[in-house]
């Protein structure tokens, strides 16, 4: 089997993530506070932090997803009702979905920005879009459709011009493309998946914080420290963490994290780049790449293509089924993504590629395109 | 041949349902004409696996590759009952399915 589904999740886990999670499951459970104790939960943290120039590894709140921490990040700024938010139209379901959900319940209003001609986001339809009621910007780092990078650190800089909070989905970048959030002072919250770049096992997430502390808790519960508290502790992460958490997948993301920061974010999205450029720039007939990246930039390895005839999720089954190549078809979660591309309800064809990936598995790919193309 | 289940599929678009009907042997030549009797057969015999489609008049589509025990049926949510009853006819020795969540 191929696998070219790495947006969706990494496959195969690195080994160093397997013994983390086993040894995380035969040790005995330990209690904080015990003498010779390590807290499993502060080494992920304090790895996570180092992808993000953090020093404080409170600052890095562990989830089950990053749906969750977008979740818990939208439902934690509580904005006042009738709030305009700006997001794009590029934005995965779990950015679209509690905001919906948020502006039905609040009166509030969204804008969807577009992308430009060339597949690009640019930062100055943001700034168009700003209204006085405006009190939130959620923008994903990089597309999961198309792998298109959004110029984030144009869009950090706008938010803090703005005073305005900014939420970014990194789930398909983080571990990739590097966000340095070392000297910024307005609020900043970056949401991120651990089970896909970053090696980790499913039911893995995150969020990091930088400027002021300003989110309430969204959930409520046991947090093993102040439970005498009528209420959530106020302190961090454990106003924002309540339950058992899931230890051994973060050790297991703890030993992913570690293993990108040896190898570099720099290196494992160039390999994702090359085999992608390779893919694109020589791609059979009559295929066609939607929405191409502008300059060539597919650090994070996405690719979604679409068949004049065919559709995706016919193409798709021929590839796992004839050849077994396995990528993902559909919306991909991202409805609007698609009406703004023109490839809505059907949706694309999409090949991500990952560090198990080769050229050779590139050239089996065009083989197969090229066979189903042809048929 | 008896269709054993029908298993929904994610496949992420709106209306249609996936679903991969899994059968109690692998899918012959003969197997898939009788499936595409009154449709339409398409054929890939030259691929590496054997692929066949079949465009058929009780609302559904059905693709896969010879010498699976499984195949994939796409149908629009309002077909479903239709489209159990003609696999129960093309399939003649299937009984009901016991485990079949799409119906729910
Ligand atoms: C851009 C983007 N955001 C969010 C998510 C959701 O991640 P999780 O499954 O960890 O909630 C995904 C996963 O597919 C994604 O691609």
């Amino acid at each position: 089997m191929i696998y070219f589904n790495h947006a969706a999740t990494s496959f195969p886990r690195p080994p160093a993530v397997l013994t983390a999670i086993q040894a995380s499951l035969t040790q005995p459970p330990q209690e904080p506070g015990r003498s010779g104790w390590e807290d499993p939960l502060m080494e992920c943290r304090r790895a996570l932090m180092g992808l993000f120039g953090l020093e404080d590894p409170l600052r890095v709140v562990l989830t089950a997803s990053a749906t969750l921490a977008c979740n818990q990040i939208l439902r934690g700024l509580e904005l006042p009702p009738g709030s305009h938010v700006i997001t794009s139209c590029m934005e995965h379901n779990s950015i679209l979905r509690p905001l919906a959900a948020w502006a039905d319940q609040n009166q509030g209003e969204i804008t969807y920005l577009p992308l430009e001609e060339d597949g690009s986001f640019s930062s100055g339809r943001i700034r168009a879009a700003v209204r006085d009621s405006t009190r939130l910007l959620a923008f994903t780092h990089a597309s999961n459709v198309t792998g298109v990078l959004f110029p984030m650190e144009e869009i950090i800089h706008l938010a803090a011009e703005r005073s305005l909070p900014l939420l970014i989905d990194a789930s398909q970048s983080v571990g990739l493309v590097p966000l340095d959030l070392g000297a910024i002072s307005s609020p900043v919250f970056v949401a991120g998946a651990g089970h896909k770049a970053l090696q980790g096992p499913p039911g893995t997430g995150f969020f990091v914080m930088a400027g002021p502390d300003v989110l309430k808790p969204w959930i409520a519960g046991g947090t093993g420290v102040h439970s005498l508290d009528r209420t959530q502790p106020p302190m961090l992460p454990y106003r924002l963490e309540a339950g058992t958490p899931n230890t051994s997948g973060f050790a297991g993301l703890r030993a992913g994290v570690l293993q990108v920061l040896e190898q570099t974010p720099q290196v494992l999205a160039a390999h994702r780049c090359t085999l992608a450029q390779t893919l694109v720039g020589d791609l059979p007939t009559p295929w066609r790449v939607v929405s191409p990246n502008p300059e060539g930039d597919y650090r994070t390895g996405v690719v979604s293509l679409s068949h004049p005839e065919k559709s995706p999720s016919e193409v798709g089954l021929m590839l796992q089924e004839i050849f077994g190549i396995e990528t993902r078809w559909g919306l991909h979660c991202a409805p609007l993504a698609h009406q703004h591309l023109g490839t809505f309800p059907q949706g694309t064809l999409r090949i991500s590629f990952g560090e198990s990936n080769t050229l050779e598995q590139v050239a089996i790919l065009k083989d197969a395109l090229f066979q189903i193309g042809m048929s | 041949m008896k269709v054993l289940s029908l298993i929904p599929l994610d496949d992420c678009l709106g209306s249609t349902h996936s679903v991969r009907c899994h059968l109690d042997a692998a899918m012959t030549e003969e197997a898939m004409r009788r499936l595409a009797e009154g449709g339409r057969l398409e054929y890939f015999p030259h691929f590496p696996r054997p692929f066949f489609r079949v465009d058929h008049p009780a609302h559904f589509i059905a693709q896969g590759v010879l010498g699976n025990d499984h195949f994939r049926l796409t149908y629009l949510k309002q077909y479903k009952d239709a489209v159990r009853e003609a696999l129960q006819t093309i399939f003649s020795e299937s009984e009901p399915c016991q485990d079949c969540r799409t119906c729910s």
